[in-house]
């Protein structure tokens, strides 16, 4: 088998959801010493896009989404120590902080996400549920990050997102971050109103958005 | 008078369940569901078998006069209103999140939508037994709505915490007007004479989101 025809074995076994080949395969990357770096952006990662993808075009239920990434996961676990041996690491396509708002208690929608951004390559920070602005915008500048994603499930809840927006402005650092909202209220005139820089109404989405907005 | 109940076991069902898990993006243009994949509704199965050991299904009620509550559209037209609060307890979205904290996300997303398919169900449950109140009393009575649907806002949660003891089935209301657990809901009936054909039951003839809403009453 070709190099080539290895890694579309890869993004093959991520996307029928087999786990054993995939491990396998990932094993395989390391015994042959093959270039890890291109083995996760060739290889496994072009099966989580498609994954996303098929998700997206109705073809993947929610679980079949999750599983596709849980399998990315397990192949990238394999593969980093490979990786920090030979002095590379997987390039990190950037990193993203995601919090729900203060108020707000539903984690199940931010932690999709967090998963997808991860599986995609992103350095994600989750501080959780139930999280006020001064702590995000602390944690965002302690570390490092690119892009602030803020989740909320009512009405109620979302108009805490603006408190980071408004925390950025007083604090003159609006323009060192990337803003993000999310959940289910969120329109784009939201978005409008509070400055923000953009939504996304799912994970799939989501992932797609933070890749624009970083480059 | 306020009536409290816990369910020792529910049964979830597992069309509900999967309901909660469709595959998004072009799903509605397609129309049809997609079947489920063998393999995967095998999973729901076990995790179904063994939810019910991670729920506490609770639920309170009341009957009010609708002279005792504040004016609203929903309840122009009724002489009695039922409130409740249900919920299935902290247990299970614990569960979800030691899950999805442990990286296995496939039952974590199952069983978080075993929870919301769970809360329903008990709503189900009390919504039952308001509406055979309302027979024995000889009253007719409304489809159940929450506020944060159509046209009642989320901040009348206030409404169900001032009359209801929710603190009995371990219900509380944060300040952005959320319920914890998370998996819990509030409702509420109209009973009296003729509701079917009150403004507020029949609210989605004239509704400019219709078509559109996946709430819609007949
Ligand atoms: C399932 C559900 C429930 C369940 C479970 C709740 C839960 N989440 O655990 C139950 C039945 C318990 C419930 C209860 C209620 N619900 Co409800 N519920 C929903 C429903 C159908 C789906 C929400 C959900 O969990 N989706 C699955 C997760 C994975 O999606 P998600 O959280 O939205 O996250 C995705 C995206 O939003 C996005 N995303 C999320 N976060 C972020 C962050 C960033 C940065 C980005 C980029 C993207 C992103 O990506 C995620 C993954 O794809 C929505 C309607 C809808 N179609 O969205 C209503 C909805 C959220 N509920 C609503 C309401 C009103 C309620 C109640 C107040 C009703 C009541 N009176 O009891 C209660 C409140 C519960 C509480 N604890 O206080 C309203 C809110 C409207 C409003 N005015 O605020 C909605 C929108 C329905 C409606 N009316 O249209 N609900």
């Amino acid at each position: 088998m070709d190099t080539e025809e290895i890694y579309r074995e890869m993004a093959n076994s991520i996307v029928s959801l087999d786990q054993e080949k995939a491990v396998h395969l990932a094993n395989q990357a390391l015994d042959e010493s093959m270039d890890l770096l291109q083995v996760i952006e060739k290889g496994f990662g072009e099966g989580i896009r498609k994954v996303g993808d098929l998700w997206d075009e109705g073809e993947f239920f929610l679980p079949e989404l999750m599983s596709g990434a849980q399998i990315m996961e397990k192949a990238v676990d394999i593969i980093t120590p490979g990786l920090q041996s030979s002095g590379s690491e997987r390039q990190s396509s950037g990193k993203v902080l995601l919090a729900t708002i203060e108020g707000d208690i539903h984690s199940i929608g931010k932690t999709i996400v967090a998963t997808m951004l991860k599986a995609n390559g992103f350095q994600v920070v989750d501080l959780g549920t139930d999280v006020k602005a001064e702590k995000i915008v602390d944690e965002a500048i302690k570390g490092d990050i690119d892009i602030i994603g803020v989740s909320t499930l009512l009405t109620t809840t979302m108009v805490n997102q603006k408190k980071v927006i408004d925390l950025l402005n007083q604090k003159n650092i609006r323009n060192k971050f990337k803003v993000i909202f999310g959940g289910a209220p969120v329109t784009q005139g939201w978005v409008d109103e509070c400055g923000a820089d953009g939504y996304a109404e799912n994970a799939v989405e989501s992932v797609k958005l933070v890749k624009e907005l970083i480059q | 008078m306020v009536q409290r109940r816990t369910y020792e076991k529910i049964s979830v069902k597992k069309e509900d369940v999967i309901s909660y898990l469709q595959p998004n993006g072009n799903f509605t243009k397609k129309l049809r569901a997609k079947e489920i994949p063998k393999d995967l509704e095998s999973q729901i199965d076990q995790l179904l078998h063994i939810a019910n050991d991670f729920m506490s299904p609770k639920g309170i009620f009341q009957l009010f006069s609708v002279n005792d509550l504040p004016k609203r559209e929903c309840f122009a037209e009724t002489q009695q209103v039922a409130l409740a609060i249900v919920t299935i307890g902290v247990k299970l979205p614990s569960e979800v999140n030691r899950l999805m904290s442990e990286g296995k996300y496939v039952d974590g997303v199952i069983f978080d939508a075993i929870g919301s398919a769970g809360v329903e169900k008990v709503a189900d449950l009390v919504n039952l037994e308001i509406t055979k109140i309302a027979e024995k009393q000889d009253l007719s009575f409304s489809s159940r709505y929450s506020p944060g649907y159509c046209q009642w806002s989320v901040n009348d949660q206030r409404i169900f915490f001032s009359h209801l003891p929710a603190d009995d089935i371990g219900v509380t209301l944060s300040d952005g007007y959320m319920m914890q657990p998370i998996k819990s809901v509030s409702f509420a009936i109209n009973l009296g004479t003729n509701i079917k054909k009150s403004k507020w039951e029949t609210r989605c003839k004239n509704c400019e989101d219709r078509g559109q809403c996946t709430y819609r009453l007949s």
